[in-house]
């Protein structure tokens, strides 16, 4: 059984047509990038696969390992496995991080039958995780994302996926508005959370973050559809030469 | 007091006759206080339906039930309302009146503290009851003075610090919808600090009307931390008055918090009259059932380079109406004046209701004035994304209004009170409609 199979997804924003019948299989231990231009669809897909209620499901299904996806509420999809690092991490003015990830973790473990952590074990696993990923303890005591620059916003999620540990994340242009040195480490933080097991999507713009997350499947997302896969030399080419051979191409097998 | 005065149709007429012989050893101005006191009350009676003050505040939960003077001392109104509090032994009151009469089993002979009954008999030199609040103060206020007789009298001398918090419970309640009357007096002299914390509180659904009066002196560089928590049951009616006057360089940061009541009405006005004072007034104001929860401020600014700081937060869940007014006054010679007003509200409910409304009145031209209200709903992408975590909707919507109200928690600055204030907090935060689906 694969981790995630999405088959024919369609979804629409009020009349608009967004996503036009998606087809994307993911197994465990596999990274999958969906690169795309603006307007593809690719946040769309990422806000339907969280259960973002913006969004009106109008065909097709999504399967996460076996389960109707699309049934599940938000907190049972992240209770079910799956992780979505947003492109925009909200901020939450008077709610401590640190009370915050003990929240969410004991609401996935007990999801699965274990007992809550306490504080004292909770504190062990969550200095382990910042260790690996490089990040300081002083990020415990702040509110959550509040008046974080960019890249820390991006750093505490994938901060937030470590001590969540789940088994599919999808990553939402995590690469977007980050520096140079904010992406190495966030990249680098992903990279270290892959773990064989683990399925990782990451859905981008550009070709950059997949430097430091090296994908093992590329997909391209174009109007509402996946229109070519491949390996790491698809997202180079498009990186190199832009998406208009592509478009170019896919018009000319629409009109045949 | 003479006999004219009484007129038998005035509401608590009766009770004001079975109370005055009481009273007979009392010293003349007091007496001749509560004569001025009735009278106003006589004259005022309740407010009227168009009155400015009470706009958006029906008094049907007082006027509507014939409550009665109580004359005895019922302990179990005292233990009905501190199971409800569960006060951790750091805050163990100093001083406990039931339905106004102290319960001195529970009273330690803590240093500074008196009872109104014992201080009254000759506070020459000291600080007077009704020197801030009397007659003229609003009828509820006029009532309470005409029944005055024992409650808690807290006077520091000059240049004393006292450390740990100075805990007046007043529980309330019991048989026979109680009228109850109670009075406190602080004094804080000059260069001395305290934390002073009231509590009102009774069981959970007892019926009886708490009138109260609080007046709090702040000699020259006095610095008080006053902290009032309004637990009362939730089928009775809370008035409150409190008023403070600060001298040269005082210092205060009062801290509100209005939990009970199916009327609470909490009046508090600070009167800067020296310069260099700086107050703090904050408030938070949970509601939920039918309750009408009321807060009137008013900062007068009577004296140059004086700063008041004031955010109120309210939560209303159901069918709960909550009324903000705060008043700042500036007058013409409070020059350098730096007053800053905030009101906050959050309404769970389609139902609930807000009315707030600022009042300012500037006459000085160099100041600095603001004022802000707004009026919300828990934030969608908030609740969103603490549930694409793995947190189920009733949790995120709990963490997300303990976050808003903890904001006022946190500036209490005595550590004691705030603990238990955010310990007490969850249990009682309003519930949302959507809560339990």
């Amino acid at each position: 059984m694969s981790l995630l199979d999405i088959r024919g997804l369609k979804a629409s924003a009020g009349a608009k047509e967004i996503l036009k019948g998606v087809n994307l299989t993911i197994n465990a231990g596999e990274v999958h990038a969906v690169m795309g231009l603006n307007g593809s669809g690719k946040s769309t897909l990422a806000n339907v696969l969280s259960g973002k209620d913006d969004y009106e499901v109008t065909g097709g299904e999504v399967l996460f390992e076996g389960k109707d996806l699309l049934e599940m509420s938000p907190e049972e999809r992240s209770r079910a496995g799956l992780f979505m690092a947003f492109q925009y991490p909200v901020e939450l003015p008077g709610v401590n991080n640190t009370y915050f990830l003990k929240a969410a973790l004991n609401a996935v473990r007990k999801e699965n039958g274990q007992e809550p952590l306490d504080a004292m074990d909770f504190m062990k696993l969550v200095r382990e995780k910042l260790k690996i990923l490089e990040i300081g303890e002083d990020l415990l005591k702040r509110e959550v994302n509040v008046g974080f620059s960019g890249g820390e916003k991006k750093r505490n999620e994938i901060f937030q996926m470590a001590v969540l540990d789940p088994r599919l994340a999808i990553l939402d242009e995590t690469d977007s508005g980050l520096d140079i040195d904010a992406l190495r480490a966030v990249g680098s933080g992903v990279t270290k959370l892959r773990d064989g097991k683990r399925g990782i999507v990451v859905i981008t713009h550009y070709q950059r973050l997949l430097n430091y997350i090296e994908p093992d499947y590329v997909h391209v997302l174009m109007d509402g559809r996946i229109v070519m896969s491949g390996t790491q030399e698809l997202a180079l080419k498009l990186e190199a030469e832009g998406y208009s051979w592509l478009e170019q191409q896919v018009r000319a097998a629409a009109a045949v | 007091m003479s006999k004219e005065l009484h007129t038998a149709d005035c509401p608590f007429h009766a009770d004001l006759e079975a109370f005055l012989p009481d009273q007979l050893g009392e010293p003349g101005w007091l007496s001749q206080l509560r004569t001025r006191a009735w009278n106003a009350w006589q004259a005022s009676g309740y407010p009227v339906k168009g009155d400015e003050e009470w706009l958006f505040t029906p008094i049907s939960a007082i006027t509507e039930t014939t409550f009665t003077r109580p004359t005895t001392v019922d302990a179990e109104v005292f233990h009905a309302g501190t199971k409800r509090l569960a006060l951790p032994a750091a805050l163990k009151p100093s001083v406990v009146f039931v339905n106004g009469f102290a319960l001195e089993s529970e009273t330690s002979a803590a240093q500074f503290v008196q009872r109104l009954k014992d201080y009254n008999l000759n506070p020459t030199g000291l600080p007077r009851l009704g020197d801030l609040v009397s007659e003229s103060s609003g009828g509820f206020a006029a009532l309470n003075t005409a029944f005055v007789e024992d409650g808690a009298g807290i006077v520091l001398p000059e240049g004393v610090t006292v450390a740990e918090p100075i805990v007046i419970l007043y529980a309330n309640g019991g048989t026979g919808a109680p009228f109850v009357n109670l009075r406190s007096l602080l004094s804080v002299g000059r260069n001395s600090s305290a934390t002073i914390i009231e509590i009102y509180t009774g069981g959970a659904n007892e019926k009886y009307f708490s009138n109260a009066v609080t007046e709090v002196h702040l000699n020259e560089g006095a610095q008080l931390t006053h902290v009032r928590i309004n637990l009362e049951s939730n089928q009775a009616a809370h008035i409150g008055n409190t008023v403070i006057q600060m001298k040269r360089d005082s210092v205060l940061s009062s801290h509100n918090i209005v939990l009970g009541g199916k009327l609470s009405r909490h009046d508090v006005t600070a009167r800067l009259v020296d310069s260099g004072a700086s107050c703090t007034i904050n408030g938070i104001y949970l509601g939920h059932g039918d309750q009408l929860l009321d807060n009137h401020t008013a900062i007068d600014h009577a004296a140059p380079h004086c700063e008041s700081h004031e955010l109120y937060k309210g939560i209303l869940g159901d069918t709960a109406r909550g009324v903000f007014n705060g008043k700042i006054f500036v007058r013409l010679d409070a020059q350098k004046t730096d007053a800053k007003q905030t009101n906050q509200v959050l309404l769970l409910s389609p139902d609930a209701r807000i009315n707030t409304k600022p009042q300012l009145e500037i006459l000085a031209d160099d100041v600095k004035c603001t004022h802000g209200a707004t009026v919300g709903q828990l934030s969608r992408e908030a609740l969103f994304y603490l549930r694409s975590r793995g947190i189920g909707v009733n949790e995120a919507r709990a963490i997300l209004v303990q976050a808003f109200a903890g904001d006022v928690l946190a500036r209490i600055p005595a550590p004691a009170v705030r603990a238990y204030l955010e310990d007490l907090l969850p249990s009682v935060l309003p519930h949302s409609p959507q809560d339990g689906k």
